[in-house]
This record gives C-alpha cells, structure tokens and sequence, in this order.
C-alpha cells in the first residue's frame, strides 16, 4: 500500500510543478483584474480552478476505468516498464523544450493553441467561461500529464477500496496547489508583475525540479513495482 | 531603433495605431496594476505623442515603410515606458510570453 501511495503523492506534486495552469490563470488573472470588481475577479478565479480540478479528476477516474477495462486490475510489469521509460523520456522533454529559450515563461504549446487560450483568458467574462477555462488549460497540458494520471490511476487502483477516493482527493488537491496559492497570494496583494517575475527568475529551477520529479517516479516505479513484482 | 521581425510561418499583421488607441491601451494596463492613474495619464500622453511622431518621420526602421506589428508596437511601448514605469514597461514587454 505504501509506495501506491506515495506513487500518487509523487504524480500529483510532479502536476502541479508544471506551467500551463499557473500561466493560464496568470492571464485570467490580468485580463479580469481592469475589467471587474475584486469579488468577480475572485469568483472567476475559484471557477478556474474548480474546472481545472474537476477534469483532472474526471481523467484519473477515466483512466482507473481503462486499465481496469484492460488489465483486470494494476498493469503488469511489462507494461509499467515502457511507462518508466515514457516518464525518463518526459523528463528529458521537460529538460529539453517545456520552456521555450529566452528570457520569457513562453511554453513548447504550438503559437496558435497559445494565443487561443490568450485570447480566451482575456475574453473571458461569466464563471461558465472561467469554468471552461479551467478544463481548457488542464486539457492542453495532456501530453505531459497523461502519464502521470496513468501512473495515479494504476496506483489507486491497487489500493483498498476504502483508499482510493482519498488517493484520488489528494493527486487533484495537489494538482491544483499551485492555482490556489497563485489566488491567496494575489489577494494578499501581490500584482500579475510580481508574480511573472518571479516565474521568470525561478524558470530554471523550476523546470530542472519538473524534470527530476519525472526522472524520480520512474526509478521508484522501475524499484518498488516493476523489479518487485 | 531597429526592430528585428522573427521569422513566423504566418506573418504578424501590421495594426493602425493612434495617439488615443495607444493612451487607451496604457491606461488599461495601469488599471490592471492599480498604479494612480492621474500620475499615468501625465507620461501617457507624452509616450503616444513621441511613437506617433515617430512613426510619421519613420524613425523606427520596420522593413516596409509604416508597416507595425503589435509585437514591435509592444517592444516600442516596453522602451519609452521604462523610463517612467518599470511595471508597466514589463507589461508591455512580456505581452503574449506568458505562456
């Protein structure tokens, strides 16, 4: 039960190292912020992230399904080690082309699928658009968290029954951390300015924490599932 | 000042811009980071004026003749702004480089 868990604790805290998200509610953020008083702008921001959240959800509970579907049960190790090599090629991406080179937060989304979410955040006035933003951002980012949903997935799935709601509360909590400490910090006053700064000086690290959060999942899975089982 | 244009597969459409559409766009952005708008609207107008005086005697050296991007606007903006406003001036510098 224990390395289960910690697999999901592992998969969620890798979530929530990425970009797109943070980025996307940045932008709501400042678009929203001249338009509307405080408590829409607010109320935007909670829509956001319960979207967010809400299909993060929904994918893991989906993919508990599929592999269920396919496996009768957790994937066997054959199947778990082409995973751990999908993971190590994932945090060689991320290394490699998550950030686009310069002196910017840009991200390795194709310029067009970046300008629609830009121009959606910005457009973006009633909480049934916030809400789909939210599934939006979460939806774009697919190729570097489908992995990690599988791997939560396969991991609650060999919990007891009486864990893996919980385990799946927590994977989406800590999956959408990040969002709700971007909201508490910008009512406590930080401005969108301070806080792109911020991603901006902290950019390497964050991007060298990504990749060794990949790179550490796929040993522990190689170590605790793979070579064990 | 010479504006170098990135190499895009689709070209970026050039936009008509106006002392006011400029003042406008500057005082959005103040808003947004709930800097005092009387001081703003002071260098404001001071800013529009220059890049539209500019832009008439085609001191800034764009491939085709009054020919100006939103990006090269941006990084125009960026300029003249930094020396009023570092916030605003980063504004304008990271448009569209969020993600």
């Amino acid at each position: 039960m224990k390395p289960d868990m910690f697999i999901v604790i592992l998969a969620g805290v890798i979530h929530a190292t990425l970009q797109l998200g943070i980025g996307t509610l940045l932008l709501l953020y400042h678009a929203s912020i001249g338009k509307h008083v405080k408590k829409r702008t607010r109320e935007l921001a909670t829509n956001y992230i319960l979207g967010n959240g809400l299909l993060t959800a929904l994918a893991i509970t989906a993919m508990c399904f599929i592999i269920a579907l396919l496996f009768s049960g957790p994937m066997n190790p054959a199947v778990l080690t082409i995973v751990a090599i999908a993971l190590g090629a994932l945090a060689i991406s991320v290394w490699g082309f998550y950030y686009r080179w310069g002196k910017s937060t840009e991200l390795w989304l194709p310029k067009s699928v970046a300008k629609f979410i830009n121009e959606r955040a910005k457009t973006t006035n009633s909480n049934t658009e916030a809400f789909s933003l939210g599934m939006l951002a979460c939806f774009a980012e697919a190729p570097f968290t489908i992995i990690l949903i599988t791997i939560a997935a396969n991991s609650i799935i060999s919990l007891p029954i009486s864990l893996q709601l919980l385990a799946l509360i927590i994977y989406t909590l800590l999956s959408v951390f990040p969002l709700v400490i971007l909201r508490i910090a910008i009512r406590q006053g930080q401005t969108t300015v301070d806080i792109q700064r911020w991603r901006i000086k902290n950019k390497n690290f964050l991007r060298v924490l990504s990749g060794i959060g990949f790179f550490t999942l796929a040993l522990f899975i190689i170590a605790f599932k793979v070579l064990k089982g | 000042m010479k504006l170098k244009r990135t190499k895009t597969k689709k070209a970026e459409r050039p936009i008509s811009v106006t002392c006011a559409s400029i003042e406008a766009d500057i005082l959005k952005e103040a808003k947004t980071l709930r800097l005092p708008l009387s001081a703003v609207k002071s260098y404001t107008k001071i800013i529009a004026k220059k890049v539209i005086t500019n832009l008439e005697e085609q001191k800034y050296k764009t491939p085709k003749k009054n020919d100006l991007t939103q990006s090269e606007l941006n990084s125009i903006l960026a300029k003249e702004l930094s020396r009023y406003n570092k916030d605003l001036s980063f504004v304008y510098k990271n448009r569209g480089k969020i993600i």
